[in-house]
Parts: C-alpha cells; sequence; structure tokens
C-alpha cells in the first residue's frame, strides 16, 4: 500500500516537473543557437550546462521552430555524414531577446512569491 | 533492412509526402551522431529505445489533427450513426418489403426476398456510415466541434457563450431532426432505389396493374440534383443535431438548401416528359374523363398549386429560423 502511494506521489512529481521544464525549453534552444548546431551537437552542448533534453523531443521542437521561422536550417554535406545544421533567424533573435526578458521579469516574480513565503 | 532504417521507416511512414525524406535523412544522421564509431548491435538499440516509440516521435514531429472525429464531437457522433443507421435500416427494409408485396404474383420466392432484405440492410447500414462519418469528418475540421461558426477564425467573445438553458422557442428538438431524418430519408430511397412503388396499383381479376408515377429514364436526369439536394439537407440535419439550436450561418444554410429544393420541385412539377403517360391515363381510366383533360388540369392547375404551397412552405421555414436564430 505504502508503495503504491510512494509511487503515485512520484508519477504526480514526475509529470509537474516536465510541466515546468516544457515552458523553459524553448528558451533554452534558442539561447544556444547563436552559432550553428546539429540535432545531437545541440544535445549535447546543452548536456554540458547540464539541461537535459530527450533525442526525441529535441528534434521535433527544431522542427517547428523551423516552420515558425525562429530558425533557420541548411544541410552541411561536406562531411563524411551529411548534417542540418539549425541557427537563429532574424526574427528568431528577436524572439529570443523578447522571451529572454520575460523569462527574467517572470522568475524575479517567482521568486518574490517564494521569499514571501519563506519570511512567514 | 536493418534496425536503424526499419526505427526511421516507423517514425516516417505516416508523414505527409513531401516532408517524409527531409525528416527520415535528418533523424538518420542524428541517430547515427548518437552512436559510437563502428556500433554494435547492443548500442544501436540502447540509442533506438532511448529516442522511444516511433509513434509518439512521430506525433511530435507533426502533433495535427491526425483523427477523423475528436473527442469534443464523438458522443454525437455515436448517438446519431445510431439513429441514421436504424432509419435508413428500417427505411430500406420497408420499401424493400413493399417493393416484393407489390411485384405480386411474382413474389413467392421467399428465399430472394429474405437475400434481399439482408443485402439491402447492410447495403444501408454501410451507406449510413460512410455519409454520417464523412459529414462530422468535414464539420470536424471547420470547427463546429469548438463550437465555433464553421470556416471562421473568430475569436471568441462573450456573447458566444451559451445562454445556460437554450430557451424552447431557439431550440431544435431532436424529434424534430429525427423526423425530418425520417423523411429525407424515405424520399430519398424511395426515389433512388424504386420509384416504381409510387404508382396506382389497380386490381382486377385477380391480377394487379400497376403504373409508376414518374418515367424511370427521365427521374434519372434528376437522381444527381437529388442526391446533392439530399446531402445537403444531411449536412444541416447533423449539423442541427450537433448544435441543437438555431443561429445565423445554420439559418443561412437552411435557406439556401429550401431555395435548392424549391427549384428542383419546380424543375420536377413543369417536365412535361417526367411523368408517365399511362399513370395519366390510368388516373382518367379510373376518374371517367379523358388523359388530356387530366394532363391540362395537372399541369394548369395542380402542379402549380403544389409548387406554390411548398414555396411557402420553404420560405417560411427559411423565414422563421432566421428568427429563432436572432432570438
Amino acid at each position: 500500500m505504502a508503495g503504491d502511494y510512494l509511487e503515485a506521489y512520484d508519477e504526480l512529481i514526475n509529470s509537474l516537473i516536465i510541466e515546468l521544464k516544457r515552458g523553459t525549453l524553448v528558451l533554452s534552444v534558442l539561447s544556444q543557437l547563436k552559432n550553428p548546431e546539429y540535432g545531437y551537437s545541440l544535445v549535447q552542448k546543452l548536456e554540458e550546462k547540464s539541461t537535459l533534453i530527450e533525442a526525441g523531443t529535441l528534434y521535433p521542437l527544431l522542427r517547428r521552430l523551423e516552420k515558425q521561422g525562429l530558425l533557420t536550417s541548411e544541410w552541411d554535406t561536406s562531411e563524411s555524414r551529411p548534417r542540418k545544421f539549425y541557427v537563429l533567424s532574424e526574427e528568431g533573435k528577436a524572439v529570443y531577446q523578447h522571451l529572454k526578458r520575460e523569462w527574467r521579469t517572470l522568475s524575479e516574480q517567482l521568486e518574490l512569491l517564494l521569499k514571501e513565503d519563506e519570511d512567514v | 533492412m536493418n534496425l536503424i532504417d526499419r526505427y526511421v521507416f516507423a517514425v516516417t511512414e505516416h508523414l505527409s509526402d513531401n516532408n517524409r525524406k527531409d525528416v527520415a535523412d535528418e533523424l538518420r544522421s542524428n541517430i547515427e551522431d548518437m552512436l559510437p564509431d563502428s556500433p554494435t548491435d547492443r548500442d544501436i538499440r540502447g540509442v533506438l529505445e532511448k529516442m522511444g516509440n516511433p509513434r509518439k516521435l512521430a506525433n511530435e514531429f507533426y502533433p495535427t489533427k491526425r483523427y477523423l472525429i475528436g473527442p469534443n464531437l464523438f458522443d454525437s457522433y455515436i448517438s446519431l450513426l445510431k439513429l441514421v443507421i436504424g432509419i435508413t435500416v428500417s427505411v430500406m427494409l420497408g420499401v424493400t418489403i413493399l417493393g416484393w408485396v407489390v411485384s405480386f404474383p411474382d413474389n413467392s420466392n421467399y428465399v430472394s426476398l429474405i437475400t434481399d432484405l439482408i443485402a439491402n440492410a447492410i447495403g444501408a447500414a454501410v451507406q449510413a456510415a460512410v455519409w454520417v462519418t464523412i459529414i462530422y469528418a468535414v464539420l470536424e475540421r471547420t470547427g463546429v466541434s469548438e463550437g465555433q461558426m464553421p470556416f471562421s477564425k473568430k475569436e471568441w467573445t462573450v456573447d458566444d457563450l451559451p445562454t445556460g438553458v437554450v430557451p424552447p422557442s431557439k431550440k431544435i428538438s431532436r424529434a424534430e431532426t429525427g423526423l425530418s431524418l425520417f423523411f429525407t430519408l424515405l424520399f430519398v430511397s424511395v426515389l433512388y432505389f424504386n420509384p416504381n412503388l409510387i404508382a396506382i396499383y389497380i386490381h382486377e381479376n385477380r391480377s394487379t396493374e400497376i403504373i409508376p408515377l414518374f418515367s424511370e429514364e427521365r427521374l434519372a436526369i434528376y437522381l444527381v440534383a437529388i442526391l446533392l439536394i439530399t446531402l445537403l439537407q444531411l449536412i444541416i440535419i447533423v449539423w442541427k443535431f450537433i448544435q441543437s439550436k438555431w443561429n445565423l450561418p445554420l439559418a443561412i444554410a437552411n435557406t439556401v438548401q429550401n431555395i435548392a429544393s424549391s427549384v428542383l420541385i419546380i424543375f420536377l412539377l413543369c417536365d412535361r416528359q417526367l411523368i408517365n403517360q399511362n399513370f395519366f391515363k390510368g388516373i382518367a381510366d379510373l376518374a371517367n374523363t379523358s388523359a388530356n383533360q387530366i394532363i391540362d388540369s395537372w399541369y394548369r392547375g395542380t402542379s402549380i398549386v403544389v409548387i406554390v404551397v411548398f414555396i411557402v412552405i420553404a420560405a417560411w421555414d427559411s423565414i422563421s429560423a432566421f428568427f429563432k436564430a436572432k432570438k
């Protein structure tokens, strides 16, 4: 019984954490694409900065962002394995700056709320 | 095919043609990037399992409407499907039995009646299911499911809020919709499958002479128009069923349908070749007058009265729909 309860608790926490992270996903990706990157290099780059993102989430996300006009892509066939490189478009750069500001405001506001709770 | 090929194929097989190759190429190069040099089978399995279920990945790539009828419309779809199948099957059974009864005396063969009944019932059920499904799929994609007007991307405003209980004056009762569905299907299945049922039956000397109202060849010319108008009528019925109250686009569609069927009625009734000449003769014999007199009074009098009555009813129906939509 207790095991079941713990499992359910873990599941709930996990899904809430995923929910929280999902909102930051686009911003994380945009922040790393000033210079062209291909799918796996981006996974590694994010991993180095201890942002874990599933490959199965990232690859489709890149295509979606391209479709929305935030990224441009190009196949590089000069190396032994052809790779598709993505980089911020002009619009993407503007959107990134905008989102960055939004994020800072948001985290400040949230910090305020959380801090208030600790003070009590 | 090796594992990677199979995986890439499983992800991309449901994508649209113009994306498939690019997604496949990119996915393959990404997977290969994740593998060490000269990978073993175990390495490949590990990477593919990390990428996860290919169907889920495909959904991530194109999270578009990849379903025919969504959860919003599903309940209404199922209940209308049952209703329509029920009505069509019973109408078809009725028409078949009636056709068999009047084909006296060739109707002693019960086996052919039973096979006809089964075949027609199945055919009717399939037709009904296909059309209802198509109509719902179209409505799903035009925004009716989100409570929107079809074909408009208008933002939601407070005015769109349901008034809670729909006032009875504005409400379209399900019984009314069911009834119009029944008559629509009855009308079209008789005209389409067995127009000879509309006839006068003269019982004489233990045999029955059947004189059909319509000349079948001539009626065939109108069948496409009849079917199209019926389809429009069915769309409106489904739409009424979903919305269950009158609104402006529905009233407009209703008017279009009424105008179309009025035009059709005018064409049908003014067409002098549509009605079987023998039918007039038969009537004349029964009424002890000459066929010419019957023909004359039909085209000069009765048909015009029928047209006028039809148009008045159609106009009333159209206008009252607008009033109900406005209230």
